[in-house]
């Protein structure tokens, strides 16, 4: 048999072992018994998990009542007030402006 | 996806308590075996089983209607654990039980049907593996879980699961063949004795 019919021999040997090795594993740990736990212990963990989702449930409105305020109410307040204040400002320099006589600085400024 | 498990999601994300229930019955036990043998200590397994179960009441309101419920509880779960092993870093007490290799009930008189030798062997060498095996190997191997859904699990590609799974069956493989030999070679010293 030449070198390279030998080598691929090999070659095909350690993969059939590493085939058989992969599926031994496989079987091992399928034939492993689930690990029993304690009825009590389960018991517990699910009162504890349903309470958790009761506060969570009880909670919940007012978060909703949470988010309506910070995503809605108070920005809708600040750009209100926001508008509000420019609006005020342009209408006081609006009267600043009307209520300014040109020929004023002129008189003064005359001796 | 499955209608029931649609439904059971849906009803889940109304914060039903008959939900969780029904979800707990369906899951917990693979859950804890899954934990148990993560871990390797019942005590860790137990604290971490209970997070994990607080952890799905409070953030089932926030699930996605098209949520694969099975991966999305091993992702719970190993998000839990991988937590632990993080803080472990940082608490004295926690880096002596990581060191260690996780317990094994030692065999008994009683124990020594071939059988049961066999389950304690592949404990033992499922223990000696590094969490990252260990993991993808349950996950596969023990809950059937798809390539992808683990790798949706675990944060890696379905290549990378399978290549990770293949090192670590072979590893499985070769840490309990290795134990049979040990297991052979004491037979035979008490023989000898």
């Amino acid at each position: 048999m030449s070198r390279e019919h030998e080598s691929r021999a090999e070659l095909d040997a350690e993969t059939e072992a590493q085939t058989e090795a992969e599926a031994q594993a496989d079987a091992l740990l399928r034939a492993l018994p689930s690990p029993p736990i304690d009825p009590a212990f389960s018991r517990q963990v699910l009162r504890v998990a349903r309470a958790e989702l009761k506060d969570e449930n009880e909670s919940a409105a007012w978060h909703r009542t949470g988010r309506f305020f910070a995503r809605f109410a108070i920005p809708l307040v600040l750009v209100s007030c926001a508008a509000g204040y420019a609006v005020h400002y342009v209408k006081v320099a609006g009267r600043v402006y009307v209520s300014h006589d040109p020929g004023r600085d002129m008189r003064d400024a005359s001796p | 996806m499955d209608p029931e498990e649609a439904d059971l999601v849906a009803r889940l994300r109304r914060g039903q308590s008959a939900a969780l229930n029904e979800v707990y019955a369906l899951y917990h036990a693979r859950l804890w075996a899954f934990l148990l043998r993560l871990s390797g200590r019942r005590h860790v397994a137990e604290d971490l089983f209970q997070e994990t179960w607080v952890a799905v009441a409070r953030d089932a309101a926030s699930l996605r209607e098209d949520t694969d419920l099975r991966a999305w509880l091993f992702t719970v779960a190993r998000n839990r654990y991988r937590s632990y092993r993080r803080w472990a870093v940082l608490d004295i007490a926690r880096i002596f039980e990581l060191g260690r290799e996780p317990k094994v009930h030692a065999p008994s008189p009683e124990h020594e049907v071939e059988a049961r030798a066999d389950a304690q062997r592949t404990e033992a060498a499922l223990a000696s593996l590094s969490p990252e095996h260990r993991e993808v190997l349950l996950l596969v191997v023990g809950e059937g879980m798809e390539a992808a859904a683990v790798g949706a699990v675990l944060g890696l590609s379905a290549e990378a699961v399978r290549q990770r799974l293949r090192r670590a069956r072979l590893e499985l493989s070769a840490a309990v063949e290795k134990r049979r030999g040990e297991g052979s070679l004491h037979r035979a010293r008490g023989a000898v004795r």
